[in-house]
């Protein structure tokens, strides 16, 4: 098998909210070009190890590389610099603030030329968010906050982009049309962490997967494997 | 025009004039608080600041009047910086009622550095401006008072602008909305806070220079000025810059037509009972936070 | 070490120095706020007393003996003043108390006045009560507002060639009590009242008022304000084009309203008790001193301090003792001629037959224009 760059790493990292252990000696890699997923039930710690990885979070001990360089402990603004994009949970769009504006502000560390050619490429991915370019964000559909949250990651053009619960609360056409979307950055070139609950959309798009039970890694392997791990499928399936 | 009329034109012009300086001081009260979620009881302080460097460098140092009111607002707001910088930064995940002790606090202390420095006595701003009032039909008004109303309609309109239309501007209004993805897209929110605070002594500090030409200012000035902010946020929306701005002129008008034509010892309570009415039938405001 | 004994053989003396003096002086309390909201005031009048103290001690004091004043800080805060004069009768021994300015305070002073049987003057607080309450160790020497009023309101009609009269004062008992008692005396003048309008402490700027007053179309407006408000309220009087005669009780002819509010003193006319400008030998001895020793004009709070000062002094002289319940049976039969003419107390201790002054700002100095005899109540 072609040997790929190592892109992200977290290595044992541990982090506590008071005296509860939240992420007990979590380890894993993700590597450049791949779609990563991490699954698990609600409340396994997900969320939180995509929080610590961007810079919300400090992590107690352990530690996270990216492309070789420690990153734990800095501010989510130097991460994002280094080209990390973290397209949050529950979208945390800024209600009173127009679609275009929130793609400006995707691209609030650029100042480069190319920002208004890389809003009309996203207009092209997302046409809806075009047509309602001047609408306040907090008047938009689910589906179309959602695209507007990937848009806005995307605008800051990384290189990795982690993905917190994309499908929730979508209906299930939307659920799909988010699921090409995210397989498509990733077929363009860029790596992705994938955090879901639902398992089989995160499984079907992942090349491979971690499975997080409280705060702690329990399985990993390719996402085919996965599928058809009888644990896996008993637990996150729902067959 | 009928002498009703003319007096009700009055009236009016009294409650613009006002309004506009209740709006100038909300507007920097109320991003402090959406931006930095802190109720700043010391914002009072930056007008009364405002008003005595203005005094001082006029009055004092002979220096132009022109000069001097940017050159005060200027000087306060490198304090705001130097007391953000040093209090307010380390305060950032600290809980409101820590926050609102520490700004109750610090107006005491700036309210007496004033006494020490400039002693109890009201100071009025000398300025150019002739003080034969002029008259347009009855009409009464003072080029002073055109002056004040102009600088603090275009400062609510510069300001207006900046925080709708520039790359800062949005960015503190992202933070207002949603801190974590304001974060998450590189805003720094270090920085953030201390534009946002700088900014609103920045308004306060104006319409203190600009008003201290006819209101006089004292120590004791910034009390005052604190509650009326406070009572046209909370009228206008905890946060909302047009509800500041919509607020003051409200309050403005309403405390000059309700004076006008109620017996004035109710002007203060008009503002308060109009507070009550929406904290009733509103509770969020005129407006929500944009 | 050496240090420490010193300390303490200075403190053992203070301590012990009251008691030996005791003998050799007569000593009176004065309870004045010197912190605090009215500490500018306060000090005046203190600066006064003392002042005066060393003029009388020169030419012999009083029974014999030297005055020794004590001073104490009241902050216009009625438990402060409270203590102050507990320290004052009790440690001090003093046989008569001056103070102590805010009427709240002064209230509360009488009570160890009473309880202890030390006279007390005041020469500041016009809250109508305090001689109401029949406190028999109280005396007022000055004017409350309405005996200003109805000394004054026959006056003013002539004196400032008004017809229409409109109200505009201060919300507090001063403002509402001068707005119920000068019409009567303005109407008896043959003046007619056109309007009644009210401020509060906390306002910053009076253009509604003013507006609404202006509507009225008064030919005089009579206001009461402290310092910091008639500056603001002349001036936004004339910004608002009104130009007829505005006159008042309170700091409309002090040195600092005078100089705050610069031309719109102009033609401001004044209701007060004392003014420096009053031409009689007695007050153009003690303005000369004043600007000597202090270097300002005498205020109204200085004027006030020269009357109570005089009026102790001149009771115990009359007792011959330095006990005070013959002191105060000498206050009741006081007939004390000074800066303001003749004061007499009447059976509830209230001062009459003094003159009052209406002054008029011309080129930043206070003239006095008419006079007035308060009469007995």
């Amino acid at each position: 098998m072609h040997r790929r760059l190592r892109m992200l790493s977290l290595a044992n990292v541990t982090l506590h909210r008071g005296r509860t252990r939240v992420l007990d000696d979590v380890s894993l890699v993700v590597d450049e070009g791949e779609l990563v997923a991490l699954i698990g039930a609600n409340g396994a710690g997900k969320t939180t190890v995509l929080r610590t990885i961007s810079g919300i979070l400090k992590p107690s001990t352990g530690t996270i590389t990216f492309r070789g360089k420690p990153i734990q402990g800095a501010d989510p603004g130097a991460i994002v610099r280094l080209g990390i994009a973290h397209c949050p949970e529950e979208r945390k769009i800024w209600p009173d603030m127009s679609v275009q504006e929130h793609l400006e502000l995707g691209a609030f560390i650029r100042n480069d030329g190319d920002v208004d050619a890389d809003m009309e490429r996203i207009f092209e991915t997302f046409p809806v968010l075009k047509e309602r370019r001047e609408q306040l964000a907090g008047t938009l559909s689910g589906g179309q906050q959602q695209m507007l949250a990937i848009g806005r990651a995307l605008m800051s053009r990384p290189s990795l982009v982690l993905f917190d619960e994309p499908s929730l609360g979508l209906a299930p056409i939307m659920v799909e049309t988010i699921g090409t979307m995210i397989a498509g950055i990733r077929d363009r070139g860029a790596t992705v962490l994938l955090v879901e609950q639902n398992a089989s959309l995160a499984l079907r798009l992942a090349d491979r997967a971690y499975v997080l039970e409280t705060g702690r890694i329990t399985l990993t392997g390719p996402a085919q494997a996965m599928i058809e791990n009888p644990e896996v499928h008993r637990a996150y399936l729902g067959g | 025009m009928s002498a009703t009329i003319t007096i009700l034109a009055q009236h009016l012009l009294n409650g613009v004039l006002i309004g506009c300086a209740y709006a100038l001081i909300a507007m920097g009260l109320t991003m402090i608080f959406g931006v930095m979620n802190i109720a700043n009881f010391a914002h009072g302080e930056f007008y009364m600041l405002g008003g005595f460097v203005a005094f001082y460098l006029v009055s004092l140092m002979g220096l132009d009047y022109f000069a001097a009111l940017p050159l005060a607002v200027a000087i306060v707001v490198a304090l705001a910086i130097v007391l953000q910088h040093s209090i307010f930064r380390r305060l950032r995940e600290a809980p409101m009622m820590t926050t609102t002790l520490v700004t109750i606090g610090l107006s005491i202390l700036l309210e007496n550095a004033a006494l020490l420095l400039w002693g109890p006595q009201p100071q009025s701003i000398p300025t150019p401006f002739p003080t034969k009032p002029l008259s347009f039909f009855g009409v009464y008004t003072t080029p002073l008072y055109l002056f004040c109303m102009a600088v603090t309609a275009a400062l609510i309109v510069v300001g207006h602008v900046l925080i709708r239309r520039t790359r800062m501007g949005k960015a503190m209004r992202a933070t207002f909305q949603n801190k974590e993805s304001a974060a998450l897209v590189g805003i720094r929110i270090d920085r953030i806070y201390a534009y946002a605070f700088a900014f609103g002594a920045a308004l306060a500090a104006a319409a203190g220079a600009v008003l201290g030409g006819f209101i006089p200012v004292e120590p004791a000035t910034g009390g005052i000025i604190t509650l009326k902010a406070f009572v046209v946020v909370i009228l206008g929306g905890m946060g909302s810059f047009v509800g500041a701005i919509v607020g003051g002129l409200l309050l403005g008008l309403a405390e000059a037509l309700g004076a006008g034509y109620m017996p004035t010892g109710w002007k203060d309570a008009i503002g308060f009972f109009a507070v009550i009415l929406v904290l009733l039938f509103r509770p969020e405001g005129l407006f929500k936070r944009v | 070490m050496r240090t420490l004994k010193l300390v303490l053989a200075v403190a053992v003396s203070l301590a012990v120095a009251p008691l030996a003096t005791a003998q050799e002086t007569v000593r009176i309390g004065v309870v004045q706020p010197m912190t605090g909201p009215v500490a500018y005031d306060g000090n005046i009048y203190v600066n006064t007393v003392k002042m005066l103290v060393d003029d009388l001690n020169a030419k012999g004091g009083v029974l014999g003996k030297k005055i020794e004043l004590v001073i104490e800080d009241g902050a216009c805060n009625p438990a402060q003043s409270v203590n102050a004069a507990e320290k004052l009768v009790v440690r001090d021994k003093v046989v008569g108390l001056l103070g102590a300015f805010c009427s709240t305070s002064t209230a509360a002073v009488m009570e160890v006045a009473k309880k202890h049987k030390v006279p007390l003057i005041t020469g500041i607080s016009t809250a109508a009560q305090l001689t109401e309450q029949g406190n028999p160790y109280f005396f007022r020497a000055v004017a409350t507002t309405p005996m200003l009023g109805n000394a004054f309101g026959p006056v003013l009609p002539k004196a400032l060639n008004a017809k229409r009269f409109a109200f505009l004062t201060l919300n507090d008992d001063w403002g509402r009590s001068m707005q119920a008692s000068y019409p009567k005396a303005i109407e008896s003048g043959g003046g007619q009242i056109v309007a009644n309008e009210f401020f509060q402490q906390s306002d910053l700027q009076f253009l509604s008022q003013i507006t609404k007053v202006k509507a009225a179309n008064p030919d005089a407006i009579v206001l009461a304000a402290n310092t910091q408000q008639a500056v603001a309220l002349s001036k936004q009087i004339r910004e608002l084009g009104v130009t007829v005669p505005l006159v008042g009780e309170g700091a409309w002819s002090s040195d600092s309203y005078i100089k705050l509010a610069g031309p719109a003193a102009e033609g401001v006319y004044g209701l007060v008790e004392y003014v420096y400008t009053i031409k009689s030998p007695i007050n153009e001895a003690f303005v000369k001193e004043f600007q000597a020793k202090l270097k300002e004009n005498p205020s109204k709070f200085a004027g006030a301090a020269h009357n109570v000062l005089h009026i102790m002094v001149d009771a115990i002289g009359r007792a011959g003792t330095t006990d005070p319940e013959k002191i105060r049976a000498a206050l009741e039969k006081t007939d004390y001629n000074g800066l303001v003419g003749n004061i007499k107390f009447d059976a509830k201790h209230q001062a009459y037959g003094q003159t009052v002054y209406l002054s008029l700002v011309k080129n930043g100095v206070p003239d006095v224009v008419e006079t007035a005899k308060i009469a007995k109540p």
